[in-house]
């Protein structure tokens, strides 16, 4: 069960909306955006000391490796990813003013990047599906069938499955990310769960 | 409500992102319709693991990784060549055009002869080079070398302002010549538009002005030390490339 917890964004509208759909995240039991425990601003927002650099890396490696991870279905790009994303985010560190905002970017820069590899290594654009499959077979634990199979949904519509349904984001954090609306978040993660669900379909019946 | 419809709802269920009308709607189908069921609870189910997917943990030599790059990789400048490939590339690419359409060899004076080769005689200069060389003590003080070549009009206060189809007288050199090939106008033979200033008519003052400068070159062969050819010589291949550059300025 997820926790009601303090936001960094405040008392705006979006962050009502963030806090009534907490029932939801509590149904699904998605880990919310702003999850870790509330600490104060780093100060490392503004120099790029070792100490500061070290708690920005360590309350954010885990969710900026797991997306690359699940974007990219292996770790060794999935490191690449975060080496990029944190030697960036040494250099850039003074130009942000909050937690909010730098995870905000540290999500951004961490899907450009993983949609760049993917567009780099077109032939392997989505993984073969026989291969998933093939994957996914030798599982028995049901949320390794389903990692299994993520790496076979288009880019697009991975992205949104992999920021909303595992990363726990809400709709307008992911429009906002990837600048698109949210109606077109919510249709391509509808889409993405049915895609998800017919691959799925041979495995579910053992699943429940 | 149809099967189709209630499936377009379902994620929105999942999330609890639908009103109550709606909400009530599709429970009341989902009820009666055992194939939305199924399909429902396949969804939910899917969602439900996605969402316990534990967050993974990159390897700890990682961050010593990335704090050894960071510190020995400074912040790319402005000027990083990633950031101005934007404006290099397109740079090159012209600089590489120009070249390409306007060669020079490495002597750096004369234009390729083979650029021109297959260029069709001209009439609209012609190069004189039967006079007699004269010397230094004997200037010619009213000699005026000027070169005919079509182009656009356009009134300059470097060249005539030709009345359209007529061509363009452009001097040469604007001070008196003691040359051993005095270059003549000859306006007779050119074609009747020669003066619209089209890009095959432009081409061809060029290859004029190149023939110009091949019978200049030769005289000035036969006399290397006259200075006023060599004057000419330089006049005329400038006249010639204030031409391509208004050919290329006038073709953007």
């Amino acid at each position: 069960m997820a926790v009601k917890e303090e936001t960094t964004l405040g008392k705006t509208p979006a962050s009502q909306f963030q806090e009534t759909d907490l029932e939801t995240t509590a149904v699904i039991g998605a880990r919310p955006f702003a999850a870790d425990k509330p600490r104060a601003q780093p100060a490392a927002t503004t120099v790029q000391g070792a100490d500061e650099f070290a708690e920005i890396y360590e309350s954010n490696k885990a969710r900026i490796y797991s997306t690359a991870y699940r974007m990219l279905g292996n770790s060794a790009d999935a490191e690449d990813v975060v080496q990029d994303v944190f030697i960036k985010a040494y250099h850039k560190l003074d130009t942000f003013e909050g937690r909010s905002q730098l995870s905000t970017w540290l999500y951004r820069i961490t899907i450009n990047r993983c949609l760049d590899i993917l567009r780099k290594r077109k032939r392997q654009q989505t993984a073969p599906l026989d291969e998933a499959m093939g994957a996914v077979a030798r599982q028995s634990n049901t949320m390794k069938v389903i990692e299994g199979m993520i790496p076979s949904l288009p880019p697009g519509y991975r992205t949104v499955f992999v920021l909303h349904d595992i990363q726990g984001l809400k709709h307008f954090e992911i429009a906002k990310l990837l600048h698109i609306s949210e109606g077109a978040c919510k249709s391509q993660l509808h889409k993405a769960r049915l895609m998800m669900r017919k691959r799925l379909k041979p495995y579910l019946e053992g699943l429940r | 409500m149809t099967c189709e419809r209630i499936e377009d709802l379902l994620s929105g269920l999942i999330d609890n992102e639908l009103d109550p009308q709606a909400t009530a709607a599709v429970n009341e189908h989902l009820r009666t319709c055992p194939a939305c069921r199924q399909e429902f609870e396949e969804l939910q189910l899917i969602v439900r693991q996605s969402a316990a997917l534990e967050p993974l943990e990159p390897p700890d030599r990682l961050y010593w990784t990335i704090r050894n790059k960071a510190r020995s990789a400074p912040s790319r400048p402005w000027f990083a060549p990633q950031k101005i490939g934007w404006v290099l590339v397109p740079a090159l690419a012209t600089a590489a055009l120009m070249l390409v359409l306007f060669p020079r060899n490495r002597a750096g004076d004369t234009l390729k002869p083979e650029f021109y080769a297959s260029a069709p005689e001209q009439p609209g200069v012609r190069v004189d080079t039967s006079q007699p060389a004269p010397v230094a003590a004997q200037p010619v003080p009213s000699a005026r070398t000027e070169l005919t070549v079509a182009r656009r009009p356009e009134p300059s206060a470097a060249y005539s302002s030709p009345s359209r189809g007529e061509p363009v007288v452009m001097p040469v050199a604007a001070s008196p010549l003691k040359t051993a090939a005095v270059v003549q106008p000859v306006s007779a033979g050119l074609p009747s538009d020669a003066g619209r200033g089209s890009p095959d008519e432009v081409i061809a003052s060029l290859h004029s002005i190149q023939q110009a400068l091949e019978e200049i070159e030769a005289a000035l062969q036969e006399n290397p030390g006259n200075v006023q050819v060599q004057v000419a010589y330089r006049a005329t291949y400038q006249k010639g490339m204030e031409l391509k550059q208004r050919y290329v300025l006038g073709a953007r």
